[in-house]
């Protein structure tokens, strides 16, 4: 049957090949349909209460992640040339069709309420062009009066000022970004500093990034895998065949995202490089079985040799190839990110890709082009040899020994395993010396923060807002919240009111008070709004005063920082508001980053449980031996211990990014240990002695496990390369998982054998 | 006196649209049309955010002319939280306008300091300079083109085009244009667009329930949209009253504090 299905492919090897680009276009066709999302918000599954909870907020406050623009002066702003600058970059930028019309808010922008012997003022901090000394002096001492505008539109050291510009809709935020850079660049200079910063930046950035990323990445691996192959057969066809198989991956993974409308996320750059490092492993095994046969058997036909290699190689690929899905699949299904869910289905699905057309695409096109002998494989002696032999001496003389090693290793890397950290901030998703990053430190060093936590109050009955019971025990909140550590600031309406109040008795510094009335507090909106637009307190109040958000500014985007302060805010707001009518929620930024790296928390561990037990399993049913299948998978466990103490001692996060590379090192380190354990296992049936077996094993298999190593290494590599660091480091750990599973599989696995059984 | 001339010319006008007019001559009908020397009017200001909740104000207004500059007063009636609250405005043709406020809660009035004129009006979809021009269209703003003539709910209008002169005014107006659809018979505007400083539609203003009350052709309900926020304000006009006597003392914080 095998036998039948593989002499067709070789008898029509045009056909085949005309079948499979056509099936290849007709996946590769969906990939036009695919839209990038770079947003925070797409790690989170739709339904997810915090995600839920900010689009309340959103549909509420018309609360979305806004462009800041941070204008530094380390001579501090309040001079007629930095506030020059401020309002003509304001005004420059409210022209802007991506920002919302009075979606500017700045010093010119934003109006200044103080009390006179006999009134009250409202106007804008910067009037107009050409502000004078003493006009900047005086727009200083309004600051000074205006606690709601510190911290928030001027640093407490007065040495930045902040252009917050809203916009009308994110999905611009990467053209807006690229606007923005454009206009503040020449601005620059002569003591001031201009930065894009905020959530709405971040997005737009990483939009630009992914591009910049794939037109690189992706090419260089090809190019890499490309040397690869040479240097493993030193031939032009060995180079250009797995390169269809490629092809055929890449375009069936991609594809099928595109048809099933799924987005192109910042992790998604990854799996065409994965896929190109996983997809060549198969053909360099076929390769170099074929080149064997040629030699061993140089009587054979071209087709009679491909049609052997085939039912020799189609069992063991046909099992990596699920143990590689496997791995996959434990990512998919224990993940509760989308883009995680989706990597995994889709590089399952490119992974099966692959195999197919390894098993179709290749052969036809081994037949029909007649590949040249390669000139490694001309005689028997090959470059490795004296390496093979060596190490083969090693292993079965001291088996022992390499057991114990192995067992120390484990035990170091155990120690290094307890001193891993579950972490996670956006921000290091770029390189420390990135604008993005620099424009952050300086709002999260000077500012209150770029990072927000909303806490949404409910008092159900229109104009409860106005209750002084209800304005005490929100502003005793934000007194809470501003002990805890990293939260720089809360606003809330009632520093509105507060300002007003003191506005409406003389600027008196001790009237800096709430209303004490409900009929005060309402007619002080009332009075508020007379200078203001339909929608301006829309973003802290509803519009029946029966609903208000408390906006709380942290300066750490990290989850372990994250995560005290909304534990500490839910335990305040359950035992101060969660009672009766007022209600109190936790939603934002923060709140939305929080739950999606607790997610990891969850999952990550046990898609690493998942993943290993898959390849078990499968090892159990191909071996049908308990203990090789426990042999088999020791390895791995091996490999993913030690880069868990690779992280652990070095300090890097169990992240995003990081969490990724388990599943998918057990998927393909297992690969490494089943070709192992399978050809240790058919050479123990001959009659050999423990030093001859690891010799014939390194020799032949070893070599091909050697090469394929090195391209997964080389092909997860690549994304060291990348500008996105989660995936600089996810490459890497996956590249170390790669060869420490090499290295523990071709060590371990044959000493343990040789113990198991002695010499015959 | 002043009325006669005012009805004078805006006869001559309508005698001259006859021979078609251009677009110069309609602005000066517009403005020409008389609006009353005094007014007494109730005021509802029903506004709906853009999740269709909605505030309802009603207030109380008075308005008397002293040449061409006008003093105003409005009463807060409801919600009961502001009932009271008041706000007196002095508008002068060549100083700044004078404003003052009286907040009951705490029995005080004090002076605000005046609006810009692209300033949002009480918090509603019109800008200050929208309800103090109450319908006129300022010849030192914008430049005028005649686009045609169309129907406006069944009735004859001209459609207007006005560019704001420079960047500076459409700064403050918040306007880089407007559309206006005027109504060839009586020269009251059935309906305005706006557009903002980027040339983008922000607004559009459309009046409905016109009638003549006192000899005055008078809109009673005035519908605007937010395109951009999707907020509405609707002013909707009644009890109006051009003949009944206004009395300067009404005019002062005395009677800001007094509620009437």
């Amino acid at each position: 049957m095998k036998r039948i299905f593989f002499e067709k492919v070789v008898k029509h090897p045009l056909k085949v090949t005309l079948v499979g680009f056509i099936l290849i276009a007709l996946f590769a066709i969906g990939i036009k349909n695919i839209v990038k999302d770079t947003t925070a918000d797409a790690f989170i599954p739709k339904g997810d209460s915090a995600l839920v909870n900010k689009d309340k907020l959103i549909k509420l406050f018309g609360l979305d992640d806004p462009m800041v623009i941070v204008v530094e002066d380390k001579k501090g702003v309040f001079n007629p040339k930095t506030l020059d600058i401020v309002y003509k970059l304001s005004k420059e930028i409210q022209k802007l069709p991506e920002v919302k019309n009075d979606g500017i808010t700045s010093l010119s922008r934003q109006k200044n309420i103080y009390g006179v012997a006999d009134g009250m003022e409202v106007e804008y901090f910067i009037q107009h062009a050409n502000t004078s000394k003493k006009e900047a002096t005086n727009i200083s001492l309004s600051i000074d009066n205006f606690p709601l505008m510190q911290g928030t539109l001027v640093s407490e050291d007065k040495k930045a000022t902040l252009i917050i510009a809203d916009l009308k809709n994110t999905k611009t935020s990467e053209t807006l970004y690229k606007k923005l850079l454009n206009i503040t660049a020449k601005y620059n200079g002569n003591g001031v500093k201009i930065y894009v910063a905020g959530e709405g930046a971040v997005s737009g950035y990483m939009a630009a990034y992914i591009d910049h990323d794939a037109s690189r990445l992706n090419p260089v691996a090809a190019i890499v895998i490309m040397i690869v192959l040479f240097i493993a057969f030193r031939r032009i066809g060995a180079v250009m065949l797995p390169n269809l198989v490629i092809l055929g991956a890449v375009g069936v993974a991609l594809g099928s995202m595109g048809h099933n409308g799924v987005s192109f996320f910042v992790i998604t750059n990854a799996l065409p490089v994965v896929l190109i490092g996983i997809s060549v492993a198969d053909s360099i095994h076929i390769l170099s079985t074929y080149y064997q046969r040629r030699r061993d058997y140089d009587q054979e036909s071209h087709e009679d040799a491909v049609v052997e290699t085939m039912l020799e190689m189609w069992a063991p690929i046909g099992l990596t190839t699920l143990t590689t899905m496997a791995g996959f699949l434990g990512l998919s299904i224990s993940s509760v990110m989308p883009p995680m869910i989706y990597f995994g289905i889709f590089a399952m699905l490119g992974v099966a890709a692959a195999w197919f057309f390894t098993i179709t695409l290749l052969p036809a096109l081994m037949a029909k082009l007649q590949l040249k002998q390669s000139p490694l494989f001309m005689k028997k002696k090959q470059g490795l040899n004296s390496f093979a032999k060596f190490t083969a001496n090693i292993v079965s003389s001291h088996p022992k020994q390499v057991i114990f090693i192995a067992l120390v290793l484990a035990a170091i890397s155990l120690l290094g395993f307890s001193k891993l950290i579950i972490n996670e901030d956006r921000i290091t998703t770029f390189h420390a010396d990135e604008p993005i990053v620099k424009a952050d430190r300086v709002i999260n060093t000077h500012f209150n923060g770029s990072h927000y936590l909303d806490i949404l109050v409910d008092t159900s009955k229109e104009e409860g807002l106005f209750e002084p019971d209800v304005m005490k025990k929100i502003e005793a909140f934000q007194m809470y919240v501003k002990t805890l550590p990293h939260v720089k600031g809360a606003v809330a309406y009632t520093d509105y009111l507060k300002q007003m109040n003191r506005a409406l008795n003389e600027n008196r510094n001790d009237m800096y008070t709430l209303p004490t009335s409900a009929d005060a507090a309402a007619q002080y909106f009332l009075i508020y709004s007379s200078s203001a637009s339909s929608d301006d307190f829309e973003d802290i109040l509803d519009y029946e005063y029966k609903q208000a958000n408390i906006r709380v500014y942290l300066d750490s985007g990290e989850y372990i920082n994250e995560k005290v302060v909304i534990h500490k805010t839910q335990k305040y707001l359950d035992e101060h508001f969660n009672k009766g009518n007022l209600q109190a929620l936790v939603s934002g930024r923060v709140n939305v980053d929080y739950h999606w790296v607790a997610g990891i928390e969850s999952s990550h561990f046990k898609s690493v449980g998942i993943s290993l037990t898959l390849v078990f399993l499968m090892a159990l049913i191909s071996f049908r031996k308990l203990s090789i299948a426990l042999l088999v998978t020791t390895p791995v466990i091996l490999s993913i211990l030690t880069i868990y103490g690779v992280m652990g001692f070095s300090g890097i996060w169990l992240g995003v990014g990081t969490s990724m590379f388990a599943s998918i090192a057990i998927g393909l380190g297992i690969d490494f240990a089943i070709h192992t354990a399978e050809r240790m296992h058919s050479l123990e049936n001959k009659t050999l002695s423990a030093n001859a077996r690891v010799y014939a094993l390194y020799s032949g298999t070893g070599r091909a496990l050697f090469f394929n190593a090195i391209a997964l290494m080389f092909g997860f590599g690549v994304l060291v390369t990348s500008k996105v660091v989660s995936l600089v480091k996810f490459g890497s750990l996956v590249a170390v998982a790669i060869s420490s599973s090499f290295i523990f599989s071709l060590l371990l696995i044959p000493a343990v054998m040789i113990l198991i059984k002695k010499d015959k | 006196m002043q009325n006669i001339i005012k009805k004078t010319v805006l006869l001559s006008l309508v005698v001259s649209s006859l021979w078609s007019m251009n677009a110069v001559e309609i602005v000066d009908s517009v403005n020409a049309r008389d609006d009353g020397e005094r007014v007494t009017r109730a005021l509802k200001m029903e506004l709906t955010d853009k999740h269709g909740k909605k505030r309802v104000q009603e207030t109380i207004y008075f308005r008397k002319y002293y040449g061409k500059d006008k003093k105003s007063i409005m009463f807060y009636k409801k919600p009961k939280r502001v009932k009271g609250t008041g706000f007196l405005t002095y508008d002068y043709v060549d100083k700044e306008d004078e404003q003052w406020l009286y907040l009951p809660a705490l029995r005080k009035v004090r002076r605000v300091s005046s609006s810009d004129r692209g300033d949002w009006f009480l918090g509603t979809d019109f800008s200050y300079e929208d309800i103090k021009k109450e319908g006129k269209i300022s010849k030192d703003d914008y430049s005028f083109k005649l686009l045609g003539e169309e129907k406006v709910d069944g009735h004859e209008v001209y459609k207007l085009e006005s560019l704001t002169k420079n960047e500076l005014i459409a700064d403050e107006l918040g306007y880089s244009k407007l559309i206006t659809y005027i109504d060839k018979n009586i020269f009251i505007t059935r309906k305005v667009l706006f557009y903002d400083t980027r040339g983008e539609l922000l607004k559009t203003l459309t009046s409905t329930d016109i009638a003549k009350i006192d000899g005055i052709w008078t809109i009673r309900h005035m519908h605007m949209k937010n395109h951009q926020n999707s907020h509405v304000s609707d002013f909707y006009f009644s009890n109006i009253d051009y003949k009944k006597e206004v009395k300067d003392n009404l005019f002062t914080s005395g009677s800001l504090k007094r509620g009437k």
